[in-house]
């Protein structure tokens, strides 16, 4: 299986960055250009973009980009799901 | 020759292991934290400590302030005066505003407390500043400690697994403490969702089973001896119709790959606004709704629709749910402000099982009129369904809880 495949494969059992990461014995900054990449080619979403006082309508107003750090959370879309299919052949 | 894209990749992870030698890396505690707080054998006991220190700062605070400041403010000082300076004792506007007191002997006579006067300017007033402003106010705080440390995202990740048994995520953990604070902004915050179904749900459940901020505070005042009886049945009921519906409501409840950001520290300025923010934000949906709440409530007691309903009710009441016909009152007020609700079911006399059956039903039969309004706001199709699960909900559990009353030989 690629590396490639293996991520997403990652993506759709679902956990954290840091965990797949260790699952995959890959570096944390290789498998976050992936990801990067993966979100940029339109194998994966982004599905939120969110500071950790999560959903607040306040965020915006209160916690400016000093303030809140950001959690991303990807999902497999239909062309990942094509892809990890057609690997699977 | 040509590489395919995954190709590129297997190749690039090839020469960055070959070429790049990373030194040893230090855990720092910070690390270490993040670490204990994912991992489920440690994160979880962690999880529940966190829960506990919550819940307890958030009981003592509340309580503190509500028994120790505002019961004697009101009871003492506020109540009497306001007997003594509002015209026409016993008229039908000192009831609705002051004090609908009570017969004693064949005499009208008026209450020694806030809690049983059920006056717009007495009990109205007390529930909105006596017992939820010091709630609203605890909770809030910790809460935004809880976001701005950064542990939110970690207990999304650690609850993940059990919430997709209902169809959910690891997010949905936020709206779903949102609601504990207020049910509005969880509705709200259902928005984090991705799919039609995930959002369903959550806006089901939160509406049914997640008790404000307002009634958990005024539970912790009234009724705190059986609040952990009352939560239980509520969080069970949770999980049960959540994975019923994740059953039969169609759509997708995809899996995510999250990118957790580390802990840091929390900013003082960024607290204090969002507190204050929240709580402002409350209580302009809190205050015109419990005084008009109280108004008309006092009104249809005043006209008689809440006997008539009462009595209507009462087969349903007491043969199905196991409760006094009584209670029919209190349920028709929790649709204005279930606080009050909750207030008034703790006057009435009833075993201590019919009273936790009560408030769990008060809790459950039907969301207060700001969580209606704003579930309309997101979309009158989810709102229809949401209700119709809702009117099975309350006669299924109503009924399961009754009967499991009947089985322990306390109902």
């Amino acid at each position: 299986m690629t590396v490639m495949k293996k991520v997403l494969s990652g993506t759709v059992k679902g956990g954290t960055t840091d965990a797949l990461a260790r699952e995959l014995d890959m570096n944390m900054s290789t498998l976050l250009a992936m990801i990067d990449f993966l979100a940029s080619a339109g194998y994966l979403e982004i599905a939120g973009l969110r500071c950790s006082c999560q959903a607040s309508n306040l965020c915006e107003n209160h916690c400016g980009s000093q303030g809140c750090s950001q959690t991303k959370m990807y999902a497999l879309t239909m062309k990942g799901e094509q892809f990890l299919s057609c690997n699977d052949l | 020759m040509k590489l395919t894209i995954d190709q590129r990749w297997d190749l690039i992870d090839k020469i960055a292991k070959q070429t790049i030698t990373f030194g040893e890396y230090r855990h720092t505690l910070k690390d270490a934290i993040g670490e204990f707080t994912v991992k489920p054998l440690t994160g979880i006991p962690i999880a529940i400590a966190v829960m506990y220190a919550f819940w307890s700062i958030f009981g003592s605070f509340a309580g503190f302030f509500t028994d120790g400041f505002f019961v004697r403010l009101f009871d003492a000082y506020w109540l009497p005066w306001l007997q003594e300076v509002f015209p026409g004792q016993g008229g039908w506007l000192y009831t609705i505003m002051v004090d609908a007191g009570g017969i004693e002997g064949g005499e009208f006579v008026l209450s020694d407390n806030c809690l049983e006067s059920f006056g717009v300017l007495t009990s109205g007033l007390f529930v909105a500043i006596g017992v939820v402003l010091p709630a609203i106010v605890i909770f809030y705080l910790m809460l935004a400690l809880l976001e701005d440390i950064g542990y939110m995202p970690r207990l999304a990740v650690l609850i993940d697994t059990m919430l997709h048994k209902i169809g959910l995520h690891g997010y949905a953990i936020v709206p779903t403490i949102l609601s504990l604070g207020c049910n509005v902004p969880g509705v709200t915050a259902t928005r984090i969702l991705e799919t039609k179904k995930q959002r369903f749900i959550m806006m089901t459940l939160l509406a049914i089973f997640i008790p404000c901020g307002a009634q958990i505070g005024i539970m912790q005042d009234v009724i705190p001896g059986l609040m952990g009886w009352i939560l239980l049945y509520l969080i069970i009921g949770y999980f049960i119709f959540g994975y019923i519906l994740n059953k039969i409501v169609p759509g997708k409840a995809p899996e995510f790959l999250i990118d957790v950001p580390p802990y840091r520290r929390p900013m003082l300025s960024n607290i204090a606004k969002k507190v204050w923010g929240r709580i402002a934000g409350f209580f302009k949906v809190a205050i015109p709704f419990v005084l008009l709440g109280a108004a008309i409530v006092g009104v249809l007691y005043q006209i008689g629709v809440i006997r008539f309903l009462g009595d209507a009710l009462a087969p349903v009441f007491v043969g199905w749910f196991g409760v006094p016909k009584e209670t029919a009152g209190p349920l028709i007020a929790a649709f204005l402000r279930k606080d009050l609700a909750v207030a008034q079911l703790s006057v009435i006399e009833m075993t201590e099982y019919q009273m936790i059956t009560a408030v769990v039903l008060v809790s459950i039969y039907f969301p207060c009129v700001a969580t209606f309004a704003m579930m309309l706001k997101e979309g009158w199709k989810e709102l229809l369904g949401a209700m119709a699960v809702l009117a099975v909900v309350v006669f299924a559990y109503g009924g399961l809880i009754h009967l499991i009353g009947i089985l322990l030989g306390v109902a």
